[in-house]
């Protein structure tokens, strides 16, 4: 059961998220990563390009986990 | 839960045993919280009873009007002026901020709300941090 108020707030999914770029990158390295493309913890910096600046530092401990998880 | 609604009972939460229920109760008082801001029918004082089946209004939801400022309305009751100004906060907040809330309130850690949204995990505590951030703030001016 969800509360009324979510339902609306889907419909606006990421209009104005300024965390997009950082949840795409994760879900790219996870894509990669399905379809047999192993990054070196070291090719991690190049998924950071599309995240904000101040928001890179914490993006990189999101892929770090992201591949300890899978490898 | 009748009762509960209008505010004459004690009602001893330790003694809950169906939390399903109680998730019930605050869909209603947010349902018809909303209602009462889209209608402008709040009178003072109104106890807070549950409606006979078929008296509702429907609701008319309107979208576009879901990040405005709410309307300081005389009479409002105080949970469905806290109600709206909570979900207009998160809604600035994030679009997934909602979501997050109601993972976590459901019990569920950082991880789960992360795996459950496909979201990364620092992702997630920040959201829940800006979250606070924006509730703290709320307080701090009112």
């Amino acid at each position: 059961m969800l509360l009324p108020s979510v339902r609306f707030t889907r419909q606006d999914h990421y209009l104005a998220d300024r965390y997009a770029g950082w949840a795409a990158t994760v879900r790219q390295f996870r894509a990669d990563w399905a379809k047999g493309a192993h990054p070196d913890v070291r090719q991690l910096r190049d998924y950071l390009l599309e995240v904000p600046e101040q928001q890179r530092s914490e993006a990189l401990q999101d892929l770090v986990a992201e591949h300890l998880h899978y490898t | 839960m009748g009762d509960f609604l209008a505010g004459d009972a004690n009602v001893e939460l330790s003694r809950v045993q169906d939390w399903t229920v109680v998730q019930v109760i605050f869909d209603t008082l947010i349902e018809r919280a909303l209602r009462d801001d889209e209608t402008h029918k709040a009178p003072e004082h109104r106890p807070l009873r549950l409606e006979q089946p078929g008296s509702g209004n429907g609701g008319g939801n309107d979208p576009s009007a879901q990040t405005a400022e709410p309307a300081v309305q005389t009479g409002q009751h105080p949970l469905a002026a806290w109600l709206k100004r909570g979900r207009v906060l998160m809604q600035r907040v994030h679009p997934l901020a909602m979501e997050i809330v109601e993972l976590r309130v459901q019990g569920r850690d950082n991880r789960e709300v992360a795996d459950r949204l496909g979201l990364g995990l620092r992702l997630v505590k920040r959201l829940v941090g800006d979250v606070r951030t924006s509730f703290d703030a709320a307080t701090a001016e009112s």
